[in-house]
């Protein structure tokens, strides 16, 4: 069991990590200003150098259990971060869930522990509505001390901040943001991710490593029951895997010829999974890089072979007609099926997004999926496409504005929603509890907290993670596993590690997430979006036989096509944004 | 106006004598608009019906693809959930709210602007007109608007929601056209030789007129302020002031998002969750009001309300 | 027996030529001031047209800008006609016009006269009960928000399970799946709207009828006129005006189609004939890296323009032969 190694790359796992517990205990305490006390943390302003933090952390609570090697946000004491009551106004998305900010469970705890009062300002809508609001209050010149859960992209970012209308946080991380800097360096590649192109950083960046995220572009599931029925096992290659379908078909074993052996639908992409049996593919935008330079991958000839495979399936029933076209509805009636189950596997992000989980029965029927590892292909290709980059490390969770007179109190105070506690809170809600010595998390390993059962469906309680905190994997991973009570956490984690960790691709395949300027994010935008149709449209068409994969003619015209939109163009923006990034 | 005028012409008997016979060729017309009458109500109905029937069945049941027609495990709680959610009750009364406001203000502007505007003779009607079309074709953006809104200290009131779309010039054209077509020339001559101002002419005789088209105008209006919700979006950022729409939104459609871009399954999940439990229930009440209101403006469609005025 | 219009039309042109020969002997201003209630009445909406309409209408220069939020409009740097150029010399441009078009005018042509038909209809039969009823009913589905109804086409033409292709199967033919088949989109997209709008559509044309002075279809009836000929000649006349009225409005709003179903009937088998200019302006303007403001305000001022002119052109076209125009 791979557990060491089951750490991705981004964290050290070494001996450091022994050592940080140790550091992160006396960070606060000993190291300098004799600030023991409460005072008010916001005059620090006399050692306003990188090296001397004008704050300090408050002591550790001592009840709480830590597994050994624990790299993570810790529980302290959280102290006022001012003497007076400070009031700043933040703009933030309007969630049902949420309830109303003001009166919200989280939003008062902390107000209470820190003494800073927010006013809030809420948008409704969709992210796409939320987004056309933020840009028309900021046209209007009608800006908010802070925006907060509002998803600025990398680009926008760096183009409002050049412009000097979001604030350049890193300037007092040093003095003002300890449990930050902390998880900086747990996360030594964080920098690399926040910072924009001109070394600044323009958001308060937040940590959420889900370990199973990492694969979930490309995670599929197959029913175990079925592979038992006709006698075969969880299959290794592409041949195994079609011969496995054709089984399942046979034996119909969903009934009255309802056996749909492999189901999709139109928002769950094919290519994320099959496609990594012949070329490293992470699903759309279909960039990666090789030696350096940055590639696409549906116009290589492998990509061709990954058509035929699928096309292949297609043709002989073996994936749902309505594969393209079928909505999540849909999709939820084919997983549902009253009586027994009529599909024989699903690309999925997780189960919930062909079924129903119901999480207490223990004989429910997401149980019997399991999450199978890639196929290896003709050639031996075999990757499951792994985010290193995109999961862990965020921007824009936390933006401060040229408008807020003291970004320093808005900095400690998103830097005291990374406690531990606070975190519990923000994220589960009041009625968390801490473990007891013995209690197992989710890795095997010591338990730090764990959750009622229903922490999930109450209201008004959490800020549904549209805040800053330091969910680090260690953290994730040390929540309580209720033997009784088995969420799908534990198993989605376990079968990552098991069946897509091993077959990762190297790091230096992975496209990051770059910043772009305004003009290479004005030509971007067309060309992504026409390349994007283009590539779905013929991918769809070559898959379900409308073009021949297999006729020379209709691939080069398809190559012909994607050249004709810019291709090359689009290879040069990113090519030169991934310099950037890199330099 | 005779009572006589309220009725279709076939009901009424001519001179007292026994009714009309329709023609052999107009009975099977009529029985040719029945059925094809009936049979388009029944392809509508279904879907109406299957959206109440899935509100009030057990929410497992409906994602499992059970509900066809008729509730499966009926149950109340996709109508008590709403309820544990205060954003959606309150935003249901601020959709009232609107719907009524708004759609009086912009009524009285859709009058004020078409009567004029259908008399013959004005001088600059055709420049006036040409300047509301105008309008319908060219827009300044989203930006602008909100600048303008923003200027104007409209931002976050109420009146955000009804000022900025109060007149839609498509109305005024419609309550144009049926003021030419409806108001004759010479009943204009002989309020003048009546001595009858335009304001008071306006007033007493084609407003009393023009009840259909009243009741078009404040039902459109009314409608168009239910379904709306941009205005909501960008003008409003109190919770308390967002219509039913904002909320529906946001649980329907947000919910549909790529999974990919949500990290967090548990977000996800509880996302779906909500989705599945409120979708129908939520449908069915941004319903019902409009259907409640619309037999209210039935009754204005009376026919012949022309006949007294010119007799007289 | 003259018909309502044909009355109503020999009175109007009499009174056409008396005031006409009044204009010509009296002066513009004289005339003006004798209107001036009307003018007075004019006020407050013109009001609201000029704030809420015109005065924003300075923000098309955005077009002509390389926009940013933050320098606003008047501070970001001049583009010119960029963005018209890559609108027109993108890959999608003649594919978007084409769909926009098309499917515009299906609809046009498809939905146009089922309201006034219906309208017809429901006004003619006895049972005033089944009138109304029907006009409730028609009316609802107005209020089904697009997300069920394209959810529910899905359904319904499902491979598997839909009613539709239950229905092929009676003929022999194998399993469809419609909602990804190019050629069906347009069918699709068309008729599920004029089952969704048609009874909505058909109140202004009942509201029109009312107008109808009853002995009109009395002296019809005398004169043995059937129920058709009497909806032919008496209750249609009275909707044309309208109707002529709704379709050069929509004539000039061709490069227009409704934005939303047809983003959630997308998927990436009908792609081609299914990305409209509205979906397109979407996906580039707001799913891009930074809002692309400039581009799609380019896009829509395209639009308004071509627009412009179309309606025009419509309007000039139906004052010439259907007596009844915007201006």
């Amino acid at each position: 069991m791979p557990n060491d190694d089951a750490r991705k790359g981004l964290s050290r796992r070494s001996l450091i990590a022994g050592a940080i517990g140790l550091t992160a205990a006396t960070a606060g305490g000993g190291l300098l200003s004799g600030c023991s006390g409460s005072s008010s943390a916001s005059s620090g302003t006399g050692a306003a150098g990188q090296a001397a933090p004008s704050v300090t952390l408050g002591p550790k609570l001592t009840t709480v259990q830590y597994p050994e090697g624990y790299v993570g946000p810790v529980a302290r004491e959280l102290k006022p971060i001012s003497s007076e009551k400070v009031t700043f106004k933040i703009v933030v998305p309007q969630d049902v869930t949420i309830g109303d900010w003001r009166t919200n469970a989280f939003t008062k705890w902390l107000e209470q522990k820190t003494n800073i009062h927010i006013e809030w300002n809420q948008i409704g809508g969709t992210d796409d509505d939320i987004m056309t609001k933020v840009n028309a209050m900021i046209a209007a010149g009608d800006i908010p001390d802070a925006f907060m859960g509002i998803h600025f992209t990398r680009s926008q970012l760096f183009l409002y901040g050049q412009q000097g209308l979001f604030t350049d946080v890193d300037q007092y991380i040093g003095s003002y943001a300890l449990n930050l800097q902390q998880a900086m360096k747990d996360y030594p590649d964080a920098r690399k991710l926040v910072q924009a192109p001109d070394k600044k950083i323009y958001s308060f960046p937040n940590v959420n490593d889900c370990y199973h995220c990492r694969a979930s572009n490309g995670r599929t599931f197959l029913n175990t029951d079925w592979i038992e029925q006709v006698g075969l096992d969880v299959p290794e290659t592409t041949d195994e895997f079609v011969e496995l379908l054709r089984a399942f078909k046979k034996a119909d074993l969903g009934g009255n010829g309802r056996t749909i052996p492999f189901c999709g639908y139109k928002d769950a992409p094919l290519d994320t999974f099959f496609m990594n049996s012949f070329l490293y593919n992470p699903g759309d935008p279909w960039l990666v890089v090789n030696d350096g330079k940055v590639d696409v991958t549906f116009t290589k000839d492998e990509w061709r072979e990954g058509l035929k495979f699928i096309h292949g399936m297609y043709a002989e029933g073996l994936i749902n007609k309505d594969v393209f076209t079928a909505d999540q509805d849909q999709m939820d009636r084919y997983g549902n099926a009253p009586g027994k189950p009529i599909i024989g596997g699903a690309r999925s992000y997780y189960w919930g997004g062909f079924l129903d989980i119901d999480q207490k029965d223990p004989n429910a029927r997401w149980r019997k999926y399991l999450a199978v590892p890639p196929l290896k292909g003709p050639n031996g290709v075999r990757y499951a496409a792994w985010n290193y980059l995109g999961v862990g490390v965020e921007v824009a969770k936390l933006v401060i504005t040229k408008k807020c007179a003291k970004p320093e109190l808005l900095v400690q105070w998103a830097d005291a929603q990374m406690e531990l506690e606070a975190i519990l809170r923000g994220y589960g809600g009041p009625k968390f509890e801490w473990a007891k010595k013995g209690e197992l998390g989710i890795n095997g390993k010591q338990a730090v907290y764990g959750f009622s059962a229903t922490w999930n469906t109450e209201k008004n309680i959490t800020w549904s993670q549209d805040n800053t905190m330091y969910r680090s994997q260690d953290f994730r991973l040390a929540e309580r596993v209720n033997p009784k009570d088995l969420t799908f956490e534990k198993p989605l984690y376990q079968q990552t590690v098991d069946n897509y960790f091993p077959y990762k691709q190297p790091q230096e395949m992975q496209f990051p997430p770059v910043t772009l300027d305004q003009d290479q994010a004005a030509q971007e935008a067309e060309l992504k979006t026409n390349l994007k149709s283009e590539v779905s449209l013929s991918f769809s068409k070559f898959v379900t036989g409308q073009l021949d994969p297999n006729d020379d003619g209709a691939w080069n015209d398809f190559k012909d096509r994607v050249e004709k939109i810019g291709v090359k163009p689009y290879l040069d923006l990113q090519q030169a944004a991934y310099e950037t990034y890199n330099g | 106006m005779s009572a006589a005028g309220t009725l279709p012409p076939d009901e009424r008997r001519l001179g007292g004598g026994a009714p009309i016979q329709d023609t052999r060729g107009d009975k099977i017309a009529l029985a040719c608009i029945y059925t094809a009458l009936g049979l388009f109500c029944l392809a509508i109905l279904y879907p109406i019906v299957y959206v109440f029937s899935a509100s009030v069945s057990n929410t497992k049941k409906v994602s499992a693809g059970e509900v066809w027609l008729w509730p499966v495990g009926f149950t109340l709680d996709a109508y008590k959930a709403i309820f544990d959610y205060d954003a959606i009750v309150s935003s249901f009364g601020n959709s009232v709210f609107y719907a009524v406001a708004g759609s009086c203000v912009a009524t009285v502007l859709t009058l004020l602007a078409a009567y004029p505007l259908s008399r013959k003779g004005l001088p600059g009607k055709g420049l006036i007109m040409a300047a509301f079309v105008f309008t319908m074709m060219f827009s300044g953006g989203l930006i602008p608007t909100y600048l303008v809104v923003d200027q104007l200290g409209l931002l976050n009131t109420r009146w955000a929601m009804i000022l900025p779309t109060a007149m839609a010039v498509w109305n005024v054209i419609i309550t144009r056209t049926y003021f030419i077509v409806t108001i004759p020339e010479e009943l204009v001559e002989a309020g003048k030789v009546d001595g009858c101002s335009d304001f008071g002419f306006f007033w007493r005789i084609v407003l009393p007129l023009s009840k259909p088209i009243i009741a078009v105008n404040l039902l459109f209006y009314a409608v168009g302020q239910w379904n709306s919700f941009f205005n909501a979006l960008i003008y409003l950022t109190n919770e308390h002031l967002f219509p039913l729409q904002v909320i529906l939104r946001q649980i329907l459609i947000q919910s549909k998002v790529d999974p990919s871009q949500m990290q967090d399954t548990s977000k996800l999940l509880q996302m779906q969750e909500l989705q599945q439990q409120l979708k129908y229930s939520l449908i069915v009440i941004g319903m019902i009001p409009p259907l409640l209101v619309y037999p209210f403006v039935q009754k204005h469609f009376v026919k012949g309300a022309m006949v007294g005025s010119l007799k007289g | 027996m003259t018909t309502s219009t044909e009355a109503r039309s020999t009175v109007r042109s009499a009174a056409h030529k008396r005031t006409r020969t009044a204009k010509n002997a009296v002066g513009l201003g004289l005339r003006m001031r004798r209107n001036w209630q009307l003018y007075a009445m004019l006020a407050l909406p013109l009001l609201w047209l000029a704030i809420f309409a015109y005065w924003p209408m300075y923000g098309v220069i955005i077009a002509f800008k390389d926009y940013n939020v933050v320098s606003g409009i008047w501070g970001s740097p001049w583009a010119g006609m960029k963005y018209f150029h890559r609108f027109v010399e993108s890959y999608q441009f003649w594919r978007l016009i084409k769909n926009t078009v098309y499917l515009h005018v299906y609809e046009l042509v498809a939905t146009f006269p089922l309201p006034i038909i219906l309208a017809l209809c429901l006004n003619t039969i006895r049972k005033k009960w089944f009138s109304r009823a029907s006009q409730l009913i028609t009316y609802a589905p107005h209020f089904i928000s697009t997300v069920v109804v394209v959810g529910l086409l899905v359904v319904l033409t499902s491979p598997n399970t839909g009613v539709t292709n239950k229905l092929l199967g009676l003929f022999g033919i194998g399993p469809q799946n419609l909602m990804g088949d190019s050629g069906m989109f347009r069918h699709l997209y068309v008729w599920s709207g004029a089952w969704q709008t048609m009874g909505f559509a058909a109140i202004i044309y009942l509201a029109a009828l009312t107008s109808v002075p009853p002995e009109l279809h009395e002296a019809a009836i005398v004169d043995g006129a059937s129920r058709l000929r009497r909806m032919w000649h008496i209750d249609l006349p009275a909707i044309v005006p309208v109707a002529v009225i709704l379709l050069i409005l929509d004539i000039g709003r061709i490069l227009s189609v409704g934005f939303e179903k047809v983003l959630l009937m997308q998927n990436s088998l009908n792609l081609d004939v299914a990305e409209v200019i509205d979906t397109y302006v979407y996906k580039i303007g707001l799913a891009s890296s930074v809002p692309q403001f400039s581009y799609a305000t380019a896009i829509g001022l395209f639009r308004s323009v071509i627009g412009l002119v179309l309606l025009v052109l419509a309007n000039t076209f139906a004052r010439r032969f259907a007596r009844s125009s915007l201006w």
